[in-house]
């Protein structure tokens, strides 16, 4: 919303020495946000009335005349393209090198071999309205050489855009004379007062049109007014430029008023051609389903039971607080109007117009609860406005004026100490009392003791309680006056988010290892999930997505991370990545959960079958030392457990304390190659939560073994797809002097097709003696002989 | 004898010249000293001799033993010598390449500032909590004082699930979900995901994070927030910050603020970062809303306290000059990759 400080002046007095920059601040710090702010009009300082002397034919071009102008420092010739003007008329006259706005300088130019001195201007090239038909033709009588800016004084302005956001709470701040009254209490000077008339309540004759209220409990007042003897024309100057600056288009001397008033108090207006009403009576009532209503927006909106319409005697003929309707609206040949102010219901006029899809000016401001006390001011600043135009217009009886729901008053008890205990800061008894009675509040003082009388203004919304008043202290105080200042609390024993500081480790321990955190997006569609045929409770779908890919919740992190892989494979094959997050779903018991997971990858060039594999599993491992998480072990996936997309053998249940935590896979070469990844790529998933509350193991110290090791190292001969682990278990069991049973090579001779030569390394210890070299060689014995009885025999060598 | 000796000691020598590897010096001793060799053979003979004689050649024997050893010994370290400086010589390698994998890792931004953020907090005595992604109306609304009509209940903004269910618009709903698992007086804070019904474009998008805190105790001032949202600034940015409060609205707040930054590049001049404006808003907060407190069956006559939210990912893309949003999701290699120093 635009607010003109001109438009504030009309009722407070502003220092005038502030810069423009200071007074966005001091709204800025006491009352909303300004998002931006415009100084208009400067350049009409700079723009002179000057006074055709003459017209004649530009000698080269039929659209261009030649116009000589006298606009007091002498004469000039302007090439002008205009023809709305005859000699004798005063028109602006812009020299050379003024700025009309930052791109458009004058300059001394040849138009079609004729040189032009400066320019003649329209409304639009000043900033005056958006009319560019012809120039602007100032009054008869202005002598030339007059600056503009002295003539139209008020179109030197500072214009302020309002964040329309900072003020949802402010029903006061909607209209000017709200701003003008925060100023009054910043600057602490006297805002100019709007009464009553009470010659215009009581009103003068009889009303021609009948109004009745049936939805009351929606319409807490309703006002309106009839006027005759009246004309349709256009607004004086100062109301259409005033208009134009805060961004609204002037139309005719009635539509513009309701505006003007809109702007001024925040009170939307509707103004109906009284001779249109049929049946010379409006009832404000619910309207039927299915009703359909051609708005003043030429749009056709279809109403139902719970929007609030006022009709005339062929129906709905306008769409409550929100838009007017074609038929009964003001025409140029409209002679006589009813002009109705009305408090809606807020919830209702908001619910009506998003339903419309149809937000106005006037649904904007009933949204935020209205101060119901505006309705009546408000037609009768109305009637003043329109007398501008229409000095013998005649009110037609006293206002129609239907109160439903009394304006309850809010009086609040609070203390000062208690303000200044909220804000932190000693303030005077007599400042508090000040900024609140600027502020429009009633108040009486005893002692500490406040008992603080809400105006009507503030009564509908935002103050009710004390702590409302500490706002408005704090505000108009300036919160930026208030000092940092450190609490005072014990020392507590500490209380750590373990769950947290386990992701932060390995989040830590990932990246130590070269690993880069990714982050996608839980929002995903069934299509992404798919192809991954994840098993997961009910899917979480959304009401109202905002794109067609962002549908429903991931069941798992995978499917937007094989896209991270793969839009990665674009820049290098050689890299590792992980990411952390929650995934969704609703159990069998109905109860949404959301567990957490962990998802590794590792993409590497192709080099022998299962790199990456191992790769991770080294990566995984230490992660996992790191975590404390001890007795691990990989077994494969059986056929049931194995999704088709998962590798047959290059994949492994992860178990840790006997449960399955998760799992190690590479992809089956045809859905890589459906999927597009390349060369040698391998996941892990992880369900995080499960790890994290496993049981973990913290150091403890043990002496080292008091008596020597003996090392024996032995390569065997055993068919390709034999498990080292089945070795190794084989070997544990022969004696419990076997302490270790490591691998240490494996190769494929050429000349054995189902064959492969494994190396094992295997210790033995006593903890009570050192072996002596016959009880090695017998456990060495036994070992080979339990080996060869296996079927793993010694290779020759 | 007397020749023979010269003979041995002249054939030992011309032996030793010819040798030129360290191994080969095994068979000079065996040649000249082992059981079989030749100085061995001199001793046996040495029993045909008369006592005297026997003394005096043996003594020779063992001089000339004794000198064979040294030569052997001195042959053996100089020839080493020569072999350890060829090995040296023939490893010669390019220091300048990095043939192992130079990819450094590295922790998402967003993570990297919440970590931080938490380990700020809790030094000051804060308590980190979570909450669901999925919501209810109860959590997300009703207990922060917005009451079914207000206007950020809207499908619009809000993200709603079939069920009723709803994806958490802001952080605050830890709030409420503390002060149903601590008694006051507390000190909490909550990082986490939130979701706008919102198109993305380059500052916005529909999945953000926010991080939330909470104080409640006796007494609890806008001095005191004041404090905090300096503290925490100074130490994000790890340079003394300027703020300033001004009036915002939240209505889980009473009084509300908007807390700006004086723009770090500009010193509040105003440039393309802070949009002219100087200062960059960063923080909603307030002091609690009685009505919140009285959601967490706290009483605020007893206790008051304040609130604050602030966007992690706004902070990170200050922190580390990020000017889009969007990269922030995605896991483009060209992105993390910056957060690793190289």
């Amino acid at each position: 919303m635009k607010i003109s400080l001109n438009w504030i002046k009309d009722f407070v007095e502003v220092k005038t020495d502030m810069a423009a920059r200071d007074l966005v601040q001091t709204i800025t710090m006491s009352v909303c946000e300004v998002e931006g702010f415009e100084e208009t009009g400067l350049h009409l300082k700079e723009v002179y009335a000057a006074e055709v002397l003459s017209i004649e034919q530009h000698p080269n071009a039929d659209k261009l005349s030649l116009v000589t102008v006298n606009h007091g420092k002498g004469t000039s010739r302007v090439v002008c393209g205009a023809s709305n003007f005859v000699v004798g008329d005063i028109v602006p006259y812009a020299g050379e090198g003024v700025a009309l706005s930052e791109d458009m300088i004058i300059k001394r130019t040849e138009i079609r071999g004729v040189e032009s001195f400066g320019m003649l201007c329209a409304e639009d090239e000043l900033g005056f309205s958006d009319d560019h038909s012809g120039l602007m033709i100032l009054e008869k009588g202005i002598a030339p050489g007059t600056r503009l800016a002295d003539i139209y004084p008020d179109q030197l302005d500072l214009i302020m855009e309002i964040d329309n956001k900072s003020i949802t709470h402010r029903p006061d701040l909607w209209g000017h004379y709200g701003f003008a009254r925060e100023f009054g209490a910043i600057f602490r000077v006297p805002v100019k007062e709007i009464k009553l008339d009470m010659e215009f309540i009581s009103g003068d004759g009889e009303g021609i049109i009948r109004v009745d209220v049936l939805s009351g409990e929606l319409v807490p007042r309703f006002t309106g007014l009839s006027v005759g003897d009246i004309h349709i024309v256009e607004s004086p100057h100062r109301i259409r430029h005033r208009l134009t600056r805060v961004g609204l288009r002037p139309i005719n001397n009635m539509v513009d008023l309701t505006n003007y008033v809109m702007l001024e108090l925040g009170q939307p207006m509707h103004a109906f051609d009284a001779n249109r009403i049929a049946g010379k009576e409006l009832i404000v009532k619910m309207a039927e389903n299915g009703t359909r209503l051609m708005t003043l927006h030429q749009k056709e909106a279809e109403l139902g039971e719970t929007d609030i319409t006022i009709c005339d005697a062929n129906g709905a003929s306008v769409v409550a607080g929100v838009v007017g309707g074609m038929d009964t609206g003001v025409y140029p040949s409209t002679s006589a109007v009813f002009l109705e102010a009305a408090n809606w219901d807020p919830v209702s006029i908001r619910k009506t117009s998003t339903r419309i899809g149809l937000r106005t000016d006037a649904s904007k401001r009933f949204e935020k609860s209205l101060d119901p006390e505006l309705t009546l001011i408000a037609v009768q600043r109305a009637v003043e406005l329109m007398k501008l135009t229409n000095p013998d217009l005649k009110v037609c009886g006293p206002p129609v004026d239907i109160i439903n729901k009394p304006n309850k008053p809010i009086r609040i008890e609070t203390d000062t100490e208690f303000i200044c205990r909220r804000l932190g800061k000693a303030i005077d008894d007599n400042e508090i009392v000040e900024i609140l009675e600027f502020l429009g509040f009633g108040i009486e003082k005893d002692g500490k003791q406040l008992q603080v009388d809400v105006p009507s203004h503030r009564r509908t919304k935002d103050v009710s309680i004390p702590e409302d008043l500490v706002e408005e202290i704090g505000r108009i105080h300036g919160f930026n006056n208030i000092a940092a200042q450190a609490p005072m609390f014990p020392i507590e024993r500490p209380v750590f988010n373990h769950q947290h500081r386990f992701e932060q480790e390995a989040r830590a321990v990932l990246s130590k290892s070269r690993y880069h955190e990714v982050v996608n997006y839980p929002l995903t569609c069934q299509k992404t999930e798919d192809p991954y045929k994840i098993k997961a409770g009910t899917i979480m779908k959304l009401l109202n997505p905002v794109a067609d890919h962002q549908d429903q919740m991931r069941t798992s992190l995978l499917p937007h991370f094989m896209q991270t892989i793969l839009e990665n494979q674009k820049i290098t094959f050689d890299f590792k990545v992980f990411e952390f997050g929650r995934i969704y779903w609703k159990n069998s018991a109905g109860e949404i959960e959301e567990p957490r997971q962990l998802i590794v990858a590792s993409s590497k060039k192709q080099g022998k079958a299962g790199d990456a594999f191992y790769q991770i599993k080294h990566d995984i491992l230490n992660l996992f030392s790191k975590l404390g998480i001890a007795n691990v072990s990989w077994s494969p996936l059986a056929n049931e457990d194995r999704r088709d997309y998962q590798h047959k053998y290059i994949s492994a249940k992860i178990n840790a304390q006997d449960a399955q935590i998760g799992v190690l896979y590479s992809f089956s070469p045809e859905f890589a190659d459906e999927f597009g990844i390349k060369e040698d790529v391998c996941i892990a998933e992880l369900a995080f939560d499960t790890l994290f509350d496993m049981t973990k193991t913290d150091y403890l110290y043990q002496d080292p073994p008091k008596y020597p090791a003996v090392n024996f190292e032995l390569s065997l001969h055993v068919p390709r797809r034999v498990f080292f682990q089945e070795i190794r278990d084989n070997i544990f069991a022969v004696s419990p002097l076997v302490r270790r049973v490591e691998f240490l090579d494996v190769y494929y001779p050429k000349d054995l097709d189902d064959v492969k030569s494994l190396s094992v390394s295997i210790e033995f210890r006593s903890s009570e003696k050192t072996l002596d070299s016959d009880e090695v060689r017998d456990i060495q014995d036994k070992v080979v002989a339990l080996l060869a009885d296996k079927g793993f025999k010694l290779r020759e060598v | 004898m007397e020749k023979e000796f010269q003979a041995l000691e002249k054939a030992f020598h011309q032996t030793l010249d010819t040798i030129k590897q360290v191994k080969d010096l095994e068979g000079v001793k065996t040649q000249f000293l082992g059981k079989k060799g030749k100085l061995t053979g001199m001793m046996k003979q040495l029993k045909d001799l008369s006592n005297e004689k026997k003394a005096e050649i043996g003594k020779k024997i063992n001089q000339l033993k004794g000198e064979f050893q040294s030569s052997i010994q001195e042959k053996s370290n100089a020839l080493k010598k020569t072999e350890f400086q060829l090995k040296m010589e023939n490893e010669w390698i390019d220091i300048t390449i990095n043939p192992y994998e130079s990819d450094s890792g590295s922790i998402h931004p967003i993570s990297l500032v919440q970590q931080r953020l938490e380990d700020i907090f809790v030094a000051m005595g804060f308590r980190v909590l979570d909450g669901p992604h999925i919501e209810t109306e109860y959590y997300n609304f009703e207990a922060l004082n917005i009451p079914s009509y207000h206007p950020a209940r809207d499908m619009q903004d809000t993200f709603y699930f079939e069920d009723g269910h709803l994806l958490r618009t802001h952080t605050s709903p830890i709030q409420i979900r503390g002060m149903e698992t601590v008694k006051p007086p507390f000190r909490i804070v909550g990082p986490g995901k939130v979701f706008r019904c919102e198109r993305t474009d380059a500052s916005h998008d529909s999945c953000f994070h926010q991080f939330e805190g909470m104080m409640v105790d006796r007494n609890i001032s806008v001095a005191h927030l004041n404090y905090f949202m300096k503290t925490m600034l100074a130490e994000i940015f790890e340079s003394e910050v300027e703020v300033r409060l001004r009036p915002g609205y939240f209505p889980f707040v009473e009084p509300g603020f908007e807390l700006d930054m004086l723009c770090l590049l500009c010193k509040g001049k105003g440039c393309k970062f802070c949009k002219q404006v100087g200062w960059i808003e960063l923080i909603g907060c307030g002091m609690v809303h009685p009505n919140v407190l009285r959601s967490g069956n706290i009483d605020p006559v007893e206790f008051s306290g304040f609130a604050f939210g602030l966007g992690i990912d706004r902070l990170a893309m200050m922190k580390y000059d990020i000017t889009d949003i969007r990269p922030l999701h995605g896991g483009n290699l060209n992105f993390s990759r910056l957060f690793s120093v190289s």
